[in-house]
């Protein structure tokens, strides 16, 4: 058999595809993997009465097939290989199986990455994006089709590939319509559908089934200003359809892993995003916020909060708009539309490809591999400043040589078609086709490195009494036996807490940082430092031994660009102040910021108004972002199990705080007693 | 002029309008029974004693000067001696020993709270002054208020009203909001629940009230003890009674004070380990409704 034969009837119709002109350009090669998996793999199933469709848990790209070749959005395909590789079972002939073992090798060798390890801060070349929604249901599928080939002769192998997989998609949408009708699925559904995308929407309803198809397409990303968007093709629906219609739609973000989505205080339709988000993680949405902010709109994300939901987290409008635009070299007219990838990496809808979070640097891991034992703090410090800006230079200098390969071997066609300018410049997207490329890079660790530095300091002058060979000698034995010496540690200043000596340090370092990574910035590829952590604190921690602010081995790092966990002594005021000192304007890539927030506190009219004041306090100051964490009852025992990983925990009671470990075991189980039944 | 500072609250959202920094001062002419922060009452340093921090390092029994730390299969910290030079504390990492209070000048304080100015700014909130009372570092005090009126703040203080006249006429110029404690309308249960009687603390007020003064009435309420419907209405009264109250806060009790007093060596004098309970709150809550058109919340 031949190579796309076996594939095929293995029931890998993408891997078929793939195969079916070994010797075609890459470009044309992915084209026929979209084609064959879309003509050929199974529909996702009709869940009964849904309003949406594909809805659930599967999609356009992962139908429940045991199909182990697929397209994934980050790297234009994914292998589950080792069931791939069990499949080689399934054919009798030896030559065969061979010749299946080869076609994985090269699937295999499609995904690597030029990117060591070692700079794997939060990704290593993943890829998040926002597709151009607003244009495709402006001009529609139609009106993309016109345009290839109005441009078709100038690239026809370009051109070419892109109307193959376009024509493919429109022909699995018409088939999901007849699978829909013979199932029956709700009328309005099949209508909608019957239209869009290939055309312009006829209500807001019909934009929303586009909206939601387009995403499955996109392969379940993030959906940017999509509020905005649907805004515009709003007539009078009630708010009850608004709502019900987002629950829907969050539902499957929620299912799918889905991320980002931004929402704008300014439109009304934010509040039935933000409600129908009630109960549902993702999207770990956003919301641009600033003075002028409607009360009604901050009460709907109280309220959000409030059900111990910490979306959306706030962004401050005027900041990025007047700020965050020089890092992209982004024209007036486009800023209008920021959002963010992911987590919370700042890009231009439907215009930008960001590599996000492409690469990074684990701080506190070089700082570990400099060492401390050195003459002075001055000898360590150039040292250390030396390693970062060697390990920086040589991480950008890896995610452009990954971009080199992803551009020669993995052409990411679907975000061709959907993103500008591709199709006009006859540019695929990994070989930068957008108008705007860059990539956010990622900083581990820096807020354990200001505090190892105060240690630091200390240390080299003589106020610890200990030289720094039995500093050293210490932390190189983990810290064991040195209890006390751990616990003047943890009494030293920390950064988060509006202290001169520690803030003034992170404001050195963190300039420093992020200015170097921006040096390296072109104007076909620019660089946004951020400090975006996500999940990773806890592994990227594990990689580290001992450090000096008191760390035990393999201890978590930071999770936020704001005091370490168990830091944060002095109230959110100071913590904000502190985290002020960031250069943030050379960070919009975004400093994520975690902060803990009180359920309690989120109830009444005269605390939000205070809430309030203390975030537009920080924007108008030129913090960029604002994450809450919501203190509830498992925190609360969580806490109690874990006293040392919740220091910060603060209890409010009457006219009283008081931090939650200094309370007696009777009476925390009094406080999260309490605790439940204002909850309740 | 220096004042014995025990803590310096931040965000503190529960003491005036808006984000305000809250000063809290040692020492209080007072002795309620109920007292939530007995480490303030009295005017001199102290140390507070966690033993279940304690990870027998042992340097406390070295460095104290009159052996006050006394090891062994039950460690113990006998006070008799103790002069609270605080420098046990210092060496004491595990943050089983706290000295509680530290001198600062009017100047140091102010720099502190200055730091959130921009908070209040955007809130309308200020610097508040509490205890303990503050009316007790009288001097201090009065270097302090002009100093951050000339700063341009919001100035709050909670007091209990337990101080000459003549004092608070001269601060009365700096003071924006006071919060003003009513811990007992009945002055025989008032110096039986705080050891002094009323009638100055209500003269007082009264007075303030004359001078134009804007106050919240504060009622730290412990059910069973001082929540009798008498004087539930007897608050509403006193706030008919005067012409600039603002609001009537509630403060329903809870036992914080109780482990407290165990770290500080002394015995608690109200052994009530449970928080109030919602169903007494909504119940005062209603019943001073009922006599008052002035605003009664819960804070
Ligand atoms: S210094 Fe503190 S930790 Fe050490 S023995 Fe004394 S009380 Fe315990
Ligand atoms: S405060 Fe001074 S006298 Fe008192 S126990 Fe500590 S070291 Fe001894």
């Amino acid at each position: 058999m031949k190579k796309n034969e076996i594939f095929s009837c293995l029931g890998e119709p993408f891997a078929a595809g793939f195969f079916e002109e070994e010797n075609a350009s890459y470009i044309s090669r992915h084209a026929d993997a979209l084609r064959e998996h879309l003509d050929r793999a199974p529909l996702p199933e009709y869940e009964e009465g849904s309003r949406f469709y594909p809805s659930g848990r599967w999609g356009i790209w992962n139908a429940d097939s045991g199909e182990c070749v697929q397209f994934f959005y980050p790297f234009s395909l994914r292998i589950d290989g080792e069931a791939l590789r069990r499949k080689k079972d399934l054919l009798q002939n030896k030559f065969d199986q061979r010749i299946f073992l080869d076609g994985v090798e090269e699937l295999e060798f499609l995904l690597q990455s030029s990117i060591p390890p070692f700079y794997a801060v939060g990704g290593r070349g993943w890829t998040h994006a926002v597709i151009h929604y607003e244009r495709i249901l402006k001009e529609g599928l139609n009106g993309y089709l016109q345009r290839i080939e109005n441009a078709r002769m100038r690239n026809p192998e370009f051109y070419g590939a892109l109307k193959q997989v376009l024509e493919a998609l429109i022909r699995y949408k018409r088939r999901c319509l007849e699978y829909l009708t013979a199932c029956g699925a709700d009328e309005r559904l099949t209508a909608a559908l019957e239209w869009v995308p290939e055309r312009t929407p006829r209500s807001f309803y019909e934009a929303f089934v586009a909206c939601n198809f387009l995403w499955y397409v996109d392969g379940c990303d993030s959906s940017g200003r999509i509020d905005r968007i649907l805004n515009s093709y709003r007539t009078n629906e009630p708010e009850s359809e608004l709502c019900e219609l987002f629950a829907a739609f969050w539902r499957n973000v929620d299912l799918n892993d889905g991320w980002h989505a931004l929402f704008d205080s300014h439109l009304p339709i934010c509040k039935s995003a933000i409600l129908g988000q009630r109960g549902y993680r993702r999207p770990n949405s956003g919301i641009l916020i600033d003075e002028d902010t409607p009360s009604d709109v901050w009460d709907a994300v109280f309220d959000a909060w409030a059900s111990s939901n910490p979306s959306p987290a706030l962004y401050a409008r005027r900041n990025y708009e007047n700020g965050a635009g020089t890092g992209l070299g982004v024209s007036d007219e486009d800023l209008r539309d920021y959002a963010f990838g992911g987590c919370t990496e700042l890009m231009v809808q439907g215009k930008s490809h960001v590599v996000s979070t492409d690469a990074g640097i684990n701080l506190l891991r070089i700082l570990s591999a400099t060492g401390i034992r050195f003459s002075s703090y001055e000898e360590f410090y150039e040292r250390f400043v030396a390693d970062v800006k060697r390990h920086i230079a040589r991480m950008i200098h890896s995610i452009r040589k990954n971009a080199v390969f992803r551009a020669d071997y993995i052409p990411q066609l679907i975000r061709t078609l959907f993103m500008d300018d591709c199709i006009e410049r006859g540019i695929e997207f990994n070989a930068g086709g957008v108008r705007y490329n860059g990539s956010v890079v990622n900083v581990a660790g820096l807020n354990n490195v200001v505090n190892s530095l105060v240690v630091l300091k200390r240390l080299y002058s003589g106020a610890l009494g200990l030289s720094v060979e039995e500093f050293a000698d210490r932390m190189d034995r983990n810290f064991s036996g040195c209890e006390a010496l751990v616990a003047q540690l943890r009494q030293l200043p920390k950064f988060g807490n509006d202290n001169e000596e520690a803030d003034s340090i992170a404001e050195e370092l963190s300039a420093l940082i992020f200015q170097y990574m921006t040096s390296f910035s072109r104007k076909d590829h620019f660089i946004l430092p951020s400090i975006i952590l996500f999940a990773t604190y806890g592994p990227l921690g594990a990689a580290v031994p001992a450090s000096p602010e008191g760390r035990l081995d393999g201890m978590p790092l930071g999770d936020s660009c704001g005091p370490v966990q168990g830091t944060d002594l002095n109230g959110p005021t100071a913590m904000l102040k502190s985290v002020l000192k960031l250069d943030q304007k050379n960070a919009p890539g975004t400093l994520v910021l975690n902060i803990r927030l009180n359920k309690k506190m989120l109830k009444d009219h005269e605390n939000r108004e205070k809430w309030k004041a203390l975030f537009l306090s920080y924007f108008r100051m030129g913090g960029l972002h604002i994450q809450p964490t919501v203190a509830d009852t498992e925190t609360l025992k969580a806490a109690m199990k874990d006293p040392a990983s919740y220091e910060g925990l603060i209890i409010r009671i009457g006219g009283y705080s008081e931090y939650f470990n200094r309370l007696s075991d009777d009476l925390k189980r009094e406080v999260i007693k309490r605790e439940e039944h204002i909850a309740g | 002029m220096t004042a014995t500072v025990f803590d310096i609250e931040k965000f503190a959202v529960h003491d005036g309008p808006g984000i305000r920094t809250t000063v809290f001062l040692k020492g209080c002419p007072l002795r309620c029974i109920w007292c939530h922060n007995p480490e303030s009452q009295r005017r001199e340093k102290e140390i507070f004693f966690s033993p279940e921090k304690c990870i027998g390092c042992g340097w406390c029994f070295r460095i104290c000067p009159n052996h006050c730390h006394i090891a062994g299969e039950t460690r113990r910290f006998d006070r008799t001696n103790c002069i609270r030079c605080g420098k046990c504390t210092e060496k004491c990492y595990a943050g089983a020993l706290e000295l509680v209070g530290r001198e600062m000048t009017a100047d140091e304080v102010l720099d502190e709270v200055l730091k959130d100015k921009v908070f209040y700014e955007n809130s309308g909130g200020g610097l508040t002054l509490s205890g303990g009372e503050p009316m007790m570092h009288f001097e201090f005090l009065c270097e302090l208020l002009q100093k951050a009126k000339a700063a341009g703040l919001h100035i709050c203080i909670e007091t209990c009203g337990y101080a000459p006249w003549e004092h608070y006429e001269r601060i009365l110029s700096c003071i924006d909001l006071f919060l003003y404690d009513i811990k007992a309308t009945d002055p025989e249960k008032h110096r039986h629940f705080t050891g002094v009687t009323n009638e100055l603390i209500l003269e007082n007020l009264r007075k303030i009230d004359d001078s134009g003064g804007n106050t919240i009435l504060r009622c730290p309420l412990v059910p069973g003890v001082n929540d009798d419907d008498a004087h539930l209405l007897a608050v509403a009264a006193l706030a008919n009674s005067l012409k600039n109250v603002q609001e009537i806060d509630l403060e329903p009790y809870h036992p914080l004070g109780v482990g407290k007093c165990a770290r500080l060596g002394i015995a608690s004098r109200l052994e009530v380990n449970e928080f109030a309970d919602e169903k007494s709150i909504e119940k005062w809550l209603s019943r001073i409704r009922s006599g008052t058109e002035v605003p009664v919340k819960k804070s």
